[in-house]
């Protein structure tokens, strides 16, 4: 079944769509605060959609889109001015404009964490994941597992490196 | 090569990042290790890609805020005059709210009242208000009219469609309450072992439905939505799993032609059915057997209550029907899926096995299913494929996928496809 041509419009919300993974990561390397770059990314989708007339579809979408969801950082930044950033303007800038070639496949690593989440033994893929819902923290999960929130973190740290050694093992196979 | 950094050092420093217990000395260093060297900023870079990974792995696709162009669809005019006089003449005796239609609709009890809680068991069924507001319900449906501008919906499917005049209309769900701003919206309202899983799809106007930070969010034409968890804890996703969420085959319109009355002499119908595996994905994403003889047909049903039955992903698949005794059977009819408007599963080539004793297996017949193409209407059923065979003695029936239909744009290596099957009848002839 050969499907319809996309229209310009259609084309640039599929393309966000589909980038959403990559993007999400990006802001986050530059501004690594969960609720901050949810904000930002919501307004780059927001930014991207009402600039689709500008989007040169001979072009790489990626390029264009980490440019934009930059001066978005910048901005978000520039209104919150009075909080504490974890990184001062010198470095997300460096982050920025340096070159990542593994953000291409962060929608593949998707992929790959949930089969390696799967393969985590059950107490402690229930661990990490509760780590990622909403509204958790390391305190108060500590708490309700009589442990200290050292030994919580310590524990969390190496599921993550687990996940990082076997999501990286599953993505150099995957690559042609 | 001898790195200009300390791995371990950057470790501890991302663990309390990504922790949220960085002070601020902490970060200074932080932010000091990776302006200093390219490679920290590597490692830094992935490692978070993980933990932003991690991070959407729950709330898989978040919402794009896009807001499409709202196109308005004013009644005609004539329609509105003849609602005010159907209002007129109905408003002194009528209650609040009517039924007005249905089409192969079976319930629990006869709907002699609607203010109370009924179900809808199969089937499709209008109720009006007498200010106008029109609900399709389709069985398998709870529901309770509970006031003139209020429906509460304990699981099912319901499209509603309110005038422009009325404002203010609500359907409550287990997962929250959803109010109308002008609308035509519908709701599938299902649950998962986590709690309850409202899927809710604007198809003109906008509505307001629970949220997680601000009280209320809007969600306009064409948008869809899964609202998860109850009061106080309601989380909103765009995909379940893989799946977009989409209510684009929702009955918006009572079914004009019923479906046709199921058959008589189906010695499957409610018979026990097992299978070593089935799909099962969060969120109420689930798809047993015993689907496989419920008489519920064509991809559709609730989170948690869907009415076919899929294959884990990769796979063709397998499932037996236990006749429960030995009897003597000559057709087997089936009746393929497509997933819904996904369109990425079902059955294609496939083998059938009968048995008396559930150990011995001998096969009968082989064959290609046909492919359903598209989702039908509402209420319009997928067709039957009729396998007929000389007369056997059997109790146990199986069918073992040798090939399933794929997203006609996937890689037969994407894993995110199978088997699956609607619905199996068996016949004597």
């Amino acid at each position: 079944m050969p499907a319809q041509p996309l229209d310009p419009q259609e084309n640039l919300v599929a393309l966000i769509t589909r980038h959403q993974a990559v993007l999400y990561a990006y802001v986050l390397s530059l501004w690594p605060d969960q609720a901050r770059a949810d904000d930002v990314l919501q307004e780059t989708n927001l930014v991207l959609w009402r600039k689709a007339a500008e989007f040169d579809t001979s072009k790489p979408f990626m390029p264009w889109a980490c440019k934009i969801a930059w001066f978005q950082v910048k901005a978000a930044r520039r209104d919150a001015a009075r909080d504490k950033h974890v990184f001062n303007s010198e470095l997300v800038d460096l982050l920025a404009a340096e070159d990542d070639s593994n953000l291409e496949t962060t929608t593949a690593l998707d992929h790959a964490l949930r089969d390696c989440l799967e393969q985590l033994p059950e107490d402690k893929r229930e661990l990490i994941l509760r780590r990622y819902q909403p509204e958790s923290s390391v305190n108060e999960m500590a708490a309700t597992r009589n442990l200290s929130p050292g030994a919580l973190s310590g524990q969390l740290h190496r599921i993550r490196l687990s996940l990082e050694n076997c999501v990286e093992g599953k993505l150099q196979n995957s690559l042609p | 090569m001898k790195l200009d950094y300390d791995p371990e050092f950057l470790d501890a420093l991302l663990r309390k990042l990504f922790d949220e217990t960085l002070d601020s000395a902490e970060s200074d260093a932080l932010s000091a290790t990776l302006f200093k060297s390219e490679n920290a900023r590597r490692h830094y870079r992935k490692s978070l890609r993980l933990h932003a990974s991690l991070i959407r792995h729950r709330q898989v696709e978040e919402v794009i805020p896009i807001q499409r162009t709202t196109i308005r669809r004013y009644w005609p005019a004539a329609l509105g005059i003849a609602a005010a006089i159907a209002l007129l003449i109905t408003f002194f005796r009528s209650p609040v709210a009517t039924l007005t239609g249905s089409s192969a609709a079976v319930w629990t009890q006869a709907p002699a009242a609607l203010d109370r809680p009924l179900e809808l068991l199969t089937g499709f069924a209008e109720i009006t208000y007498r200010n106008g507001v029109k609900v399709i319900l389709e069985g398998p449906c709870r529901f309770e009219v509970t006031s003139a501008m209020s429906l509460q919906v304990a699981h099912g499917r319901a499209t509603v469609k309110v005038p422009h005049a009325i404002n203010g209309f609500h359907l409550d769900t287990p997962g929250g309450r959803i109010t109308d701003l002008g609308t035509e919206f519908g709701v599938a309202v299902g649950s998962a072992a986590e709690g309850p899983v409202i899927l809710a799809t604007v198809f003109d106007g906008e509505i307001e439905i629970p949220a997680e930070k601000t009280p209320r969010k809007r969600l306009l034409e064409g948008d869809s939505l899964a609202i998860l968890g109850g009061s106080g804890n309601t989380r909103l996703i765009s995909a379940l799993g893989n799946y977009p969420v989409d209510l684009a085959d929702s009955a918006r319109r009572l079914p004009r032609s019923p479906s046709s009355r199921p058959p008589a002499g189906n010695l499957a119908l409610g018979k026990p059915v097992t299978s070593p595996a089935f799909y099962t994905g969060p969120h109420g994403n689930v798809f047993p057997p015993s689907t496989l003889t419920d008489g519920r047909l064509n991809d559709t049903g609730s989170p948690g209550d869907w009415s076919f039955w899929l294959a884990p992903n990769g796979e063709s698949g397998e499932f037996t029907v236990d006749l429960l005794t030995a009897q003597a059977i000559a057709r087997i009819d089936l009746q393929n899926t497509r997933n819904r408007i996904y369109g990425d599963r079902g059955f294609r080539e496939i083998r059938i096995l009968t048995s008396t004793d559930g150990a011995n297996f001998q096969e009968i017949l082989r064959t290609e299913l046909p492919r359903i193409l598209a989702s039908s209407e509402p209420g319009v059923e997928f067709p039957f494929e009729s396998l007929k065979f000389p007369v056997t003695t059997a109790r146990f029936v199986k069918v073992v996928g040798q090939s399933y239909y794929r997203h006609p744009e996937r890689l037969a290596a994407d894993r995110e496809q199978g088997g699956g099957l609607n619905e199996i009848r068996i016949f004597a002839r």
